[in-house]
């Protein structure tokens, strides 16, 4: 009979340990995360397979690729840590073949050196359009890259083209996955047009 | 004794509960944004360049995006920068120089916006460019550019600017004192839709409205400058009624033939837009986007600005979504010559 006291007082215990631990979890998969997207994801609208924040989050993936690119921060690798661990940067104006550059380490490298700093404005990203795939999404931007402030050099537009991506959507938000960046180069050219 | 064994020990558990419960739970809620706040705040970025480079309204469209006590600083200004507070303060900037209702220049992009306490935080790049007055010859370049830093706040009326520095694009030496690292981009946490604030009772669109307009006008330049199918993909932007101005173009077989004679090819990029405002009508939406088209120098050759202006939209849902109703194109045009 004295360990009956003790008993009810351990099973109190854990039954007030449950409720406190089983709260906040179910706060957070009933909350407005799971409705928003859930509620985006209508058949009828032509962004079926994203949700609305799912196109803003990967918008905002591509715009900060920018910034890391130019500033070069934390040694290149802010620009390394937007793409998925295997992540792929594919320069097809690189040499003949392009040039490739695979995981951490060499992305963080294309991130360096040059002209980079938290006050370097170089690629201008625009015309983003993201695309729903069975395993995440693809997208393609243009690019146009501008010397303005570099020190020794007219502001002009240096080069400029279009970058194809493949994005994942990791446990940390959404990545790229691949991107490929195409120089631009016109094909069709009528003289009466130009 | 037995009753205050059960209470002693019942009292301790709880007490270690409630200390582990209140060392979990953060000090201050982490703060979110719906979907509809991010976009309505990447609107009034975009609304920025309109209001500084028309003048509109004596400069007051422009003050009128920044909140009561808000500042503008510009950092290139003088030898330690110059801030502008109050809203007659803030309409003097947007008047003078070179402005007129069809005038373009502040293209802003690369927008990032991340939640903060009381609101949001931004950086935008900003391209500042001298375009051609109205095809009369005068060569466009790039000016200047370099970024903005934004604390945004939600008013009433709205999202506004509760600050906004301009920091010059700079490399060597001497550079700015930068601002803030920018936080890794990571899985973002909505509020609910129904705390985004759009002022006023009029027509209204939603997050997924605006998302599809973004992308229907994004994906312009690739069907005119890739022009995969004959300019199908470009004629299918439209609806089949759709009348695109300079030159006047109806109908979609017209639109797909207007496409096929611009230039062209798999990797081309010619057009770009910035700065897309978009506003629901009681028919649909109707918006606005800066175009400059750039000559991208192959084989080494130097690049160039092609023309600069700025695209007016009507846009209707469709059965197959949103399109362009009417896209009229007006060139840039200051009525005064470039001092």
């Amino acid at each position: 009979m004295g360990g009956r006291p003790l008993t009810v007082a351990l099973g109190i215990a854990i039954l007030a340990m449950l409720a406190l631990t089983v709260v906040p979890a179910q706060q957070q998969d009933d909350g407005p995360t799971k409705q928003d997207r859930a509620g985006s994801k209508d058949p009828a609208n032509a962004t079926k397979g994203l949700s609305t924040l799912d196109y803003i989050e990967i918008q905002q993936l591509v715009r900060k690729s920018a910034w890391a690119l130019d500033s070069g921060d934390n040694y290149g690798y802010a620009y390394a840590d937007l793409f998925t661990p295997d992540g792929v940067l594919v320069s097809a104006s690189q040499g003949s073949d392009g040039r490739t550059y695979r995981g951490r380490d060499q992305l963080a490298t294309v991130a360096r050196g040059g002209a980079r700093g938290a006050t370097v404005q170089g690629h201008f990203t625009m015309n983003h359009v993201i695309r729903p795939t069975a395993e995440g999404a693809t997208g393609r931007a243009y690019v146009v890259v501008v010397d303005v402030g570099v020190v020794g050099k007219t502001n002009q537009v240096n080069h400029g083209g279009s970058y194809d991506d493949v994005y994942e959507k990791t446990g940390l938000g959404w990545r790229l996955k691949e991107r490929t960046y195409r120089e631009s180069k016109v094909d069709v050219s009528p003289a009466s047009q130009r | 004794m037995a009753m205050r064994k059960v209470l002693t020990v019942a009292a301790l558990s709880l007490t270690i509960l409630a200390l582990g419960t209140s060392a979990q739970q953060p000090t201050s809620p982490t703060p979110v944004l719906s979907a509809l706040d991010y976009l309505e705040i990447e609107q009034l970025v975009y609304r920025y360049g309109y209001a500084l480079d028309t003048g509109a309204d004596n400069g007051f469209a422009y003050a009128d995006l920044y909140a009561p006590d808000a500042t503008f600083t510009g950092t290139n200004q003088g030898p330690s920068g110059r801030s502008y507070q109050g809203r007659d303060r803030l309409a003097a900037l947007a008047r003078g120089g070179r402005r007129a209702p069809n005038f373009v220049s502040h293209y802003v992009m690369n927008v990032v916006i991340e939640p903060a306490p009381g609101g949001a935080v931004g950086r935008t790049y900003v391209g500042i460019l001298d375009i051609g007055n109205g095809g009369n010859g005068a060569k466009s370049r790039v000016d200047h550019g370099g970024l903005y830093n934004d604390v945004y706040v939600k008013t009433p009326q709205g999202w506004r600017f509760k600050s906004r520095s301009y920091f010059e694009s700079t490399s060597g030496s001497p550079v700015q004192p930068p601002p803030a690292t920018l936080g890794v981009p990571r899985a973002l946490n909505a509020a609910p839709a129904s705390s985004a604030t759009t002022p006023g009772s009029g027509p209204r669109l939603t997050a997924e409205d605006y998302i599809e307009i973004q992308q229907l006008v994004a994906r312009y330049p690739y069907a005119l400058d890739q022009n995969p199918d004959e300019g199908r993909s470009y004629a299918n932007l439209f609806t089949p009624d759709a009348v695109f101005r300079q030159p006047r173009t109806e109908g979609r077989q017209n639109l797909a033939t207007m496409a096929s004679r611009a230039p062209h090819g798999p990797k081309y990029t010619r057009h770009f837009l910035a700065n897309h405002v978009i506003e629901a009508t009681a028919d649909g939406a109707i918006g606005k986007q800066y175009l400059v088209a750039v000559d991208i120098g192959e084989m080494g050759q130097p690049s160039s600005i092609f023309l600069g202006g700025h695209y007016e939209d009507m846009y209707a849902k469709t059965a197959e979504g949103w399109r362009f109703k009417t896209r009229t194109f007006i060139a840039s045009a200051t009525g005064t010559e470039a001092k």
